[in-house]
């Protein structure tokens, strides 16, 4: 069973717009991500997943391990 | 210190590997093998992090940025060139710490808008004041805001007087006096006074609160300009690796084909659009001047022609009744009944009428009928009264004596509107309404004349009073006696004659024509939901001034995306020919495609302070 959700995230500032392209690249090749946009002039990430498969704070950990760190997140169905 | 460096991590790493190299320059003379650690050393530092987001996003398959940067260094390192590698993670880390720093400026003016909010309300329940979180405010409490406090909700002002400075919405910084009856907004500052407030709209309802929201949508929409370069980036990035690798294979300089992959990649082409749209957005919100998408922006940057409404644009759209002139009967008795068939009316004439009426006993009235673009009728005292224009008097075969047409010419000479009055089909005379041009109208015209635009007036009333006002404010062209309909063919018209046109008006009755535009500004639209929705620029106050400097940030934004571009492609092809003749390498390659990156956010950052001219 799928259980999609859409969070929107404030990334930190990031520092160039290929590391944009790079975080929504990586994000979206995440095993149950459906779908990733970073948006570069206002650093927000808006990913779609099945909570079923992946969970919030593996996004958050892969983002991490890019370097960049999350300021804040709502959800919504 | 621990705390710090965990929170600074990124300047302390730049702040050790430039000492690193510092000292490795220091010990040369003395130690080739003391430079060649330190540089290592360096190089490690500023290019773990680097390294570790550069694996981590190959593991998802991801060829970045900082998988270049990775191989360059260790190349560096293994062909015995330590310098090169740690300037190159050094410079790297450096450009990206000054980038993130510096974007950070260009939506400033959002920031200081969003500190505006108000974090808390003083709300009366049971008599007692109490502190609560502004969105906890329900609608219909009263809210009590004193000297420097900000007012928390929208609503209407209770009880009380005020100086209140609502620049965060209007951009007017000029403070205004409330009093009981008037309406305030979420966001404006309390400068003196003591009021209370009946809330109207609380939390993310209010007008500010909209606002923001749509100004950052707004710098998230990508204008043509930035898909055009996107497109170009999607081509582009795979050129210069088939260009790298083709380097490779042919001079079998491997060196110099990492220095191509390095410095092609487009970042101050990317970002040299969408970084200039966010500084431009932000400086027309701090204006009171809502853009909603980067678009717009552009296409303000290209207005030839000026269409404006009149009522409520050119003017302040507060008619007054000026004249009245009456045949058989007296004057009260023919405004008494047009007021009571107006009674009900939206129309800015029928309330001038009304209001023009003051004191007089209305009756009541039955059967009324609107005629959108001609005027109304309704049965008052079993007499059939029609209030209109002329053409609605012909279409219904009802004659206009001589003496009341010549009445009309005289009024509509002076740029008044007089409507006509019949009862049971026979005109018993006619009232005049006028309406007071803005104070700003004639020099914003002109500004806008002086920049080379053509400014027209797409108006309802008739030609007569049409061309008095056209006169006045020197206008070049009216179109008179239009139906909604008809503004929208007008519009249709000029574009097609190949204009492009931006239709300015308040956004409530000329929405159509505002949509058919290629650019729709709507006028005082703080507060008005439809004008707000429907318009491409909303103007936060009633001062035309602030068409003209939609107009001239446009063309500022457009010049500031070009050179931008110019600049980008520049360099970036500058740097190929250079590394292709040997000229450019690693570590200036690096240096001046960072710099360029950096010269393109600096540049985006002069249209945050501009301020017209």
């Amino acid at each position: 069973m799928a259980d999609m959700v859409k969070v929107t995230a404030k990334l930190e500032q990031l520092s160039c717009p290929d590391c944009a392209n790079m975080i929504e690249r990586v994000v979206k090749k995440q095993k149950g991500v459906e779908s990733t946009e970073v948006r570069y002039t206002t650093n927000k990430l808006i990913v779609t997943f099945d909570k079923a498969v992946i969970g919030w704070e593996d996004i958050e950990k892969a983002i991490g391990k890019l370097g960049y760190a999350v300021v804040s997140k709502t959800e919504s169905v | 210190m621990g705390i710090w460096l965990r929170k600074n991590e990124k300047l302390a790493v730049l702040i050790i590997s430039g000492l690193l190299i510092a000292l490795a320059f220091l010990v040369t003379p003395y130690s080739q093998n003391g430079r060649t650690v330190l540089m290592i050393v360096a190089a490690v530092v500023s290019g773990f992090r680097i390294a570790q987001t550069a694996l981590f996003a190959l593991q998802s398959g991801v060829v970045s940025i900082q998988l270049l940067v990775t191989i360059a260094a260790v190349g560096g390192i293994a062909i015995g060139n330590p310098w090169e590698a740690a300037a190159v993670t050094f410079l790297f880390a450096f450009g990206g710490y000054l980038e993130a720093r510096t974007i950070g400026k260009t939506r400033e003016a959002i920031q200081q808008l969003l500190n505006l909010a108000p974090a808390s309300a003083t709300v009366l329940r049971g008599g007692e004041e109490l502190v609560v979180d502004p969105e906890e405010v329900m609608v219909g409490e009263t809210v009590v805001v004193r000297s420097g406090g900000k007012i928390p909700v929208d609503g209407i002002v209770s009880k009380g007087t005020a100086s209140v400075n609502q620049a965060a919405i209007t951009g007017e910084s000029a403070p205004l006096d409330v009093s009981s009856g008037n309406k305030v907004f979420s966001g404006s500052l309390l400068e003196a006074g003591y009021v209370e407030i009946t809330a109207e709209r609380v939390g993310d309802d209010t007008t500010f609160a909209r606002i923001l929201h749509m100004v950052e949508e707004a710098q998230e929409r990508k204008a043509p300009t930035q898909k055009f370069i996107e497109r170009f980036a999607r081509w582009y990035t795979p050129g210069i690796i088939l260009l790298s690798l083709a380097v490779g294979i042919f001079t079998r300089n491997l060196h110099m084909a990492l220095t191509l992959l390095v410095i092609g990649c487009p970042g101050a082409l990317v970002i040299s659009t969408p970084i200039s749209m966010v500084a431009g957005i932000g400086n027309a919100a701090k204006n009171g001047i809502l853009v909603k998408g980067g678009e717009f922006l552009e296409k303000a940057g290209k207005v030839t022609v000026v269409a404006f409404d009149k009522t409520g644009t050119l003017t302040e759209g507060k008619p007054a009744l000026t004249g009245v002139m009456s045949l058989d009967v007296s004057e009260s008795e023919l405004l008494q009944l047009a007021a009571s068939v107006e009674k009900g009316s939206e129309h800015h004439i029928g309330r001038a009428i009304v209001s023009g009426s003051k004191g007089a006993a209305l009756s009541s009235v039955d059967e009324v009928q609107v005629f959108a673009g001609g005027g109304i009728r309704g049965l008052v005292e079993g007499r059939h009264i029609l209030v209109g224009n002329r053409r609605l008097f012909a279409e219904n075969h009802i004659s206009v004596p001589d003496p009341v047409e010549a009445w009309m010419q005289e009024r509509e000479n002076r740029g008044e509107t007089p409507v006509l009055v019949a009862s049971d089909c026979v005109t018993i005379g006619s009232l005049s309404i006028a309406d007071t041009l803005r104070e700003e109208a004639a020099d914003a015209v002109a500004g806008l004349k002086r920049a080379g635009k053509r400014v027209i007036m797409l108006t309802g009333d008739n030609p007569r009073t049409a061309r008095a006002t056209a006169d006045k404010l020197g206008l070049d062209d009216f179109r008179a006696q239009l139906l909604p309909e008809d503004k929208v063919k007008a519009i249709q018209e000029l574009r097609a004659s190949g204009a492009f046109v931006a239709m300015v008006g308040d956004g409530i009755n000329d929405t159509p024509a505002l949509a058919e535009s290629d650019l729709g500004i709507a006028m005082g639209a703080a507060g008005t939901d439809a004008a707000i929705e429907t318009a491409d620029l909303a103007l936060m106050s009633d001062n035309l001034s602030k068409v003209t400097y939609a107009f001239q940030l446009g063309k500022a934004t457009l010049a500031n995306i070009r050179q931008n571009v110019a600049f980008a492609v520049a360099v970036v092809f500058l740097l190929v020919i250079g590394v292709l003749g040997q000229k450019v390498f690693l570590a200036t390659g690096m240096l001046a495609h960072e710099a360029s990156v950096m010269l393109v956010i600096l540049n985006a950052l002069r249209l945050r302070t501009w301020k017209g001219k």
